[in-house]
């Protein structure tokens, strides 16, 4: 049971990292918490899969298919734009760290650092940039025109 | 009449939306959304992270184009999300092209563009490295090291001579704090994770959104975007990575004085 309650606690860390991420950006105040649960479902989805079952890269890779997928939902039900879901859903697993630590090792000559982690930088910016363009792929149903007053808002953005 | 009025707006809203952050395929798809309410067929759009080109060709007059360059980068979603529901409004007849026109021109102010109080962008600026800390499995004390560097990297930031450089410079200059006091704490013993506390401090200025995006870009066709977005991301690294070295050996030389 130790894993669940270790999980649990980095979720809503995670959650905070994004919500808090997401003011920096100045997310419209409405949007603060769904973008930092989309941010705790990112995290959940790779600490999962990365102890369990995938290479870090390839729990990257499904985690930000994952959450994608449900920035594109929120769009919709939300009526606003996927980014704003998504800049803080994926904020705690760009490699940030890593491209610093990549040219970090550039400047400390430490070629062997230098190219196994710039590697790994690049695999992870693309396995998330691909599980983005992949969730594109996954069909949203419509709202119906005549469910909400507003409605018009929603069928015009999800275009 | 509306001729230059049209292409003037929505170049305009193709630089806010490049200037905040959003996607090039999203800027190309506002402004085209824009020009395509009095010009459905004859107008082209292009975006580029540095510069927004919009032309039209009007009923029996001459083809004209409107060029904006962007001069920096940062994210702002409210401006992206209020740029999004104007050109939709205003596509669907609900707006006019004056009150468009004025809506825009008000996004362009940063001041209106910030839904939150001046108070809370100091305060996020320790709690993002707070909660970074604690999701790398540092201990509460290094958390709270983090948010103390973090609102000192936050205040310096403000100064003016800081604030007015280009991103590259100021990246180095605010990122000589980190390495440095973490490095120091860790010299005189108070922690033992001074490498989460740097990378949770840098989490806010290290260009990890940016690079993802880059690829997005690539992945999406807009080669030049995402190659130009994908340099920016590495300088910004370089400046990084080279102000956490200054930091690192002034912490170094210190505590040699020291012992």
């Amino acid at each position: 049971m130790g894993w669940i309650q270790e999980l649990l606690v980095a979720v809503v860390w995670a959650f905070f990292s994004s919500a808090t991420f997401a003011i920096y950006c100045r997310i419209p105040p409405k949007q603060i918490v769904w973008g930092g649960l989309n941010g705790s479902l990112m995290w959940a989805i790779y600490a999962i899969l990365s102890t369990h079952f995938l290479s870090v890269v390839g729990s990257i890779f499904v985690a930000s298919l994952f959450t994608a997928a449900a920035a594109r939902c929120l769009s919709v039900w939300r009526a606003c734009p996927q980014t704003i879901f998504l800049i803080p859903g994926i904020f705690t697993l760009v490699p940030g760290a890593g491209i610093y630590n990549t040219m970090l090792s550039a400047i400390q000559r430490d070629m062997p650092a230098f190219m196994s982690k710039g590697f790994e930088t690049l695999q992870i910016a693309a396995a998330i940039a691909i599980g983005i363009a992949l969730a594109t792929l996954i069909p949203l149903p419509r709202k119906r025109q005549t469910e909400k007053k507003n409605d018009l808002d929603e069928v015009m953005r999800e275009k | 009449m509306h001729t230059e009025k049209s292409l003037e707006i929505a170049v305009l809203a193709g630089q806010l939306l490049m200037a905040n952050g959003a996607e090039t395929y999203r800027v190309e798809e506002t402004m085209a959304h824009i020009l395509s309410v009095y010009y459905p067929e004859k107008c082209g759009v292009y975006a580029t992270p540095t510069g927004i080109f919009a032309s039209i060709i009007p009923e029996n007059g001459e083809p004209m184009t409107l060029i904006k360059s962007v001069r920096a980068r940062s994210t702002n979603l409210y401006v992206i999300d209020r740029l999004n529901q104007l050109s939709r409004e205003f596509v669907s007849g609900r707006i006019t092209l004056n009150a468009l026109d004025e809506s825009i021109r008000a996004l362009a102010n940063p001041e209106k563009a910030d839904p939150y109080p001046a108070f809370v962008h100091t305060w996020i600026n320790g709690l993002t490295p707070f909660f970074m800390v604690l999701l790398a499995q540092g201990t509460i004390i290094d958390a709270l090291f983090g948010f103390v560097i973090g609102m000192g990297m936050g205040f310096f930031g403000r100064f003016k001579r800081i604030a007015m450089q280009g991103v590259l410079v100021r990246n180095l200059a605010i990122s000589f704090f980190p390495s440095f006091f973490a490095n120091l704490l860790e010299m005189v013993g108070l922690t033992h994770n001074s490498g989460i506390i740097v990378v949770s401090c840098l989490m806010l200025l290290v260009p990890g959104v940016a690079l993802t995006n880059s690829i997005r870009d690539i992945i999406g066709g807009d080669y030049l975007s995402g190659a130009a977005r994908g340099l920016e991301a590495v300088l910004v690294a370089v400046a990084i990575a080279i102000g956490s070295g200054f930091g690192l050996g002034a912490a170094a030389i210190l505590a040699k004085g020291w012992a």
